[in-house]
């Protein structure tokens, strides 16, 4: 431990003054051989005492001495830390890309929110007495002819049914009597040949 | 940072897959999964085929899938559902053309398939490709946002299917409507403003001459009121519009015939905007 206390005097000094004789170089030399935590702590300041050492500092000379390129592209080379991706590097990245997706994804849903979300409530009805069963069928529900049952509450024979469609869309419907007659809304001046044999009713909102 | 990039593509191009091909999909799990699909296994390979060929042409799937679910729903024949489709897809790709050649892009895909859709419709109710497509041209040439283009396609084709009105009569009332100074969401207001008048015993060409005076002199909704006023020498009527339509009772789908069923003509209680009798919003 003595040898080490006197070691770093030296390179002290060396760090104050930018010299350092021969021989001190050798017993730094000859001290880090033996000791593996001087070696440890000074083995990147060990060029450059000597290079020193020497006496040819780069700060007093215009031009590198004749091996310096190739002794630091070999300690680049010898100490640059190869980039390994851990699974920790693996597990940020793909949180970086859910984060990246996620905000893309929120974003449309805002813009899509202003935009889409506003709905028009309507209010359908036929007049069909003695059905026992009115359904409301269209565009706007997959042409299920069970999502949409409408309602006769005081049996007047009116069916009635309230449903809130997407604004600035077309909608074409048809009623459905009984689970199996098809009709358009009578009273919808808008009618269109379904291109299968019948009429539907057309409502733009 | 190679590494990083490329877990970044990986991971944008397994999430973005699915959604990419989840429309043309949509056709095969119905075949998959609709009970009623095995009414149609015989044109199962032709229907895919329609589907196919228009998602490689760019057109849009929902209106070719709504017409498939329309068609099953109502029990047509299989031939029938096919040649439905084909002539939908044949629709939406002439839609298509016009809407490319004349330059008319749409930042929301959705705008772009309402338009296609009113497209479609102004086609089956008797409209040619010619006319959609001076009336497009007109648009770009006064500037009008595609949005607007939209919204008047869809108004025309509400107009076109209630009405009696023939092509150039759509032509005229097109051409006035985008030249006019009425912004898109007065646009709106025509076809409620055609019922009404309608109601008051005026004919469809007189209605259409009257609205297209008063927008081809600049004016408003309000002054097509009064000229109807003046014209008819009646009051606004206080009740909603009521339009006789198609009669009662008009059959649709396989074995449906003779329905007497008719929609109730019940106070409405909105404004004349309100939609037709069968039925009335509330925004």
């Amino acid at each position: 431990m003595q040898e080490c206390g006197r070691i770093e005097s030296i390179v002290r000094v060396w760090e104050e003054r930018g010299t350092l004789a021969p021989s001190d170089l050798e017993q730094i030399t000859l001290h880090c051989a033996d000791c593996h935590a001087c070696s440890k702590l000074y083995s990147r300041v060990l060029p450059l005492l000597e290079r020193d050492a020497r006496g040819t500092r780069v700060a007093d000379s215009d031009e590198p001495d004749a091996g310096f390129a190739e002794r630091v592209m070999q300690r680049i080379g010898a100490k640059a830390p190869r980039k390994v991706f851990t699974p920790l590097s693996w597990a940020a990245a793909a949180a970086a890309c859910l984060l990246l997706l996620a905000g893309i994804g929120a974003g449309v849903l805002v813009y899509s929110g202003g935009k889409h979300t506003d709905e028009v409530v309507v209010h359908f009805e036929l007049d069909a007495p003695g059905a026992q069963s009115v359904a409301l069928v269209g565009s706007f529900n997959g042409w299920d002819t069970s999502k949409l049952p409408m309602t006769d509450a005081n049996r007047d024979g009116v069916w009635q049914i309230t449903v809130h469609l997407k604004k600035n869309s077309i909608n074409v419907y048809n009623f459905v009597i009984d689970g199996s007659r098809w009709v358009s809304d009578p009273k919808s001046p808008a009618q269109v040949d379904d291109g299968l044999g019948g009429l539907s009713s057309m409502l733009r909102l | 940072m190679r590494h990083l990039r490329f877990a970044f593509a990986l991971i944008l191009a397994l999430l973005a897959a699915p959604a990419l091909f989840s429309e043309s999909s949509d056709v095969r799990s119905w075949f998959r999964d609709e009970p009623r699909a095995h009414s149609y296994s015989a044109v199962e390979a032709d229907v895919l085929r329609v589907f196919d060929d228009a998602g490689k042409a760019g057109l849009p799937l929902g209106p070719l899938m709504d017409k498939l679910q329309e068609g099953a729903s109502k029990g047509a024949a299989a031939n029938v559902l096919l040649t439905a489709l084909r002539a939908e897809s044949q629709r939406l790709s002439m839609g298509q053309a016009i809407l490319d050649t004349q330059g008319v892009r749409f930042i929301d895909p959705g705008d772009r398939e309402e338009a296609l859709r009113a497209i479609s419709l102004l086609v089956v109710d008797g409209v040619s490709a010619q006319t959609i497509e001076s009336l497009l041209a007109l648009a770009v040439s006064v500037g009008r946002d595609p949005l607007d283009d939209a919204e008047a396609l869809r108004v025309l084709a509400q107009v076109k299917l209630s009405s009696r009105l023939a092509d150039n009569d759509i032509q005229r009332l097109g051409a006035a409507l985008l030249k006019s100074r009425l912004p898109r969401a007065a646009f709106n207001s025509i076809p409620p403003f055609l019922l009404k008048a309608s109601a008051l015993g005026m004919s469809d060409q007189a209605i259409e001459d009257i609205i297209v005076s008063v927008l081809g002199s600049g004016g408003s909704l309000i002054q097509m009121e009064e000229e109807i006023q003046k014209r008819k020498g009646l009051a606004s009527p206080s009740s909603p519009p009521v339009r006789s339509g198609s009669p009662g009772g008009s059959a649709v789908g396989g074995s449906a015939g003779g329905a007497s069923a008719g929609t109730s003509n019940r106070p409405a209680g909105g404004s004349p905007g309100a939609g037709p009798a069968g039925h009335r919003q509330q925004r």
